[in-house]
């Protein structure tokens, strides 16, 4: 029944769990959702939410509209078969993300960097 | 095996109990940097609990510290007890899996990984019940940053209570 205080495993353990704490900031997580990435074929593009606005993505089957605003994004309409990103429907939180596989567009919600949260109320 | 209600065991369980609610209680009182976020020493003693006696007796120490903490701040049943019941059940529900699969950790990190899972519960329960906004994740890196260094404290603390009961309460 004799357990140390801490031991080479608990290093371990907390090293692990400080870096999965970093990947989840690094991943957008740490901030609120500011912009999104939309990744084609071309290349990627940053847009940051905001006013509506309407996106056009083109990929090799022809160009899928996204709508953007100040919450999110959501697929509206895409030359694709089975329609599962206009299905998907909108994303708000940094780290989701919808795509069109078959015209090869994504769009990624990504979260502000440092200094993303402004206020905490209690 | 000591029977269910060996007194030495109640003893011991109504003294970790008035500990951690009087430890939850006073944290809770003062001041701190970021909102809900505490030392979370109440969790040192449930700690303690699991260690000394096992996966029940954690749970019922962590039960009543919330319970014991919540009427002592005369907050009981309002948004911050249900954040700290989940917390401390994921914590309890953590530590006692830590305990039971690792046995090369020490206190430090099985404190580590039940304030990580305190944190995440907490937040969790607050997104899905009280605020209701996805952009409460934000605070996931954080708050679990803190915790985890809270965590290793408390450990700390947690190694001391239980090295101090040891000598008193076994044979």
């Amino acid at each position: 029944m004799r357990r140390r205080a801490f031991t080479g495993a608990d290093a371990l353990l907390v090293a692990a769990l400080v870096l999965g704490n970093g990947a989840m900031f690094l991943r957008g997580w740490g901030g609120s959702p500011a912009a999104v990435e939309v990744i084609t074929p071309a290349g990627r593009e940053r847009v940051a939410l905001g006013a509506p606005r309407r996106l056009e993505a083109r990929g090799p089957l022809g160009i899928t509209v996204i709508r953007v605003d100040a919450e999110g994004a959501r697929v509206e309409s895409s030359p694709c078969g089975l329609q599962l990103c206009v299905r998907t429907g909108r994303v708000s939180r940094p780290g989701q993300a919808v795509a069109c596989l078959p015209n090869r567009v994504a769009v990624l919600v990504r979260g502000s960097r440092p200094g993303g949260v402004d206020a905490v109320g209690r | 095996m000591r029977s269910a209600a060996d007194p030495r065991r109640l003893a011991r369980l109504g003294l970790l109990i008035a500990l951690a609610g009087a430890l939850h209680a006073l944290e809770s009182l003062l001041p701190s940097p970021v909102p809900w976020f505490r030392l979370g020493l109440g969790n040192a003693v449930v700690l303690t609990s699991l260690h000394l006696g096992g996966v029940r007796d954690g749970a019922w120490v962590g039960l009543g510290k919330v319970l014991v903490g919540g009427l002592l701040t005369g907050r009981l049943l309002g948004p911050g007890f249900l954040l700290a019941l989940a917390g401390t059940a994921a914590a309890v529900a953590a530590m006692a899996l830590a305990l039971r699969a690792a046995p090369p950790l020490g206190f430090v990190g099985v404190s580590a990984v039940g304030a990580e899972a305190h944190a995440l519960a907490q937040l969790a329960v607050a997104s899905l019940v009280l605020v209701q906004t996805p952009a409460l994740w934000s605070l996931a890196p954080l708050l679990g940053t803190l915790a985890l260094a809270a965590g290793c404290l408390t450990g700390l603390v947690a190694h001391a209570l239980s090295r101090a009961l040891d000598d008193v309460t076994d044979p």
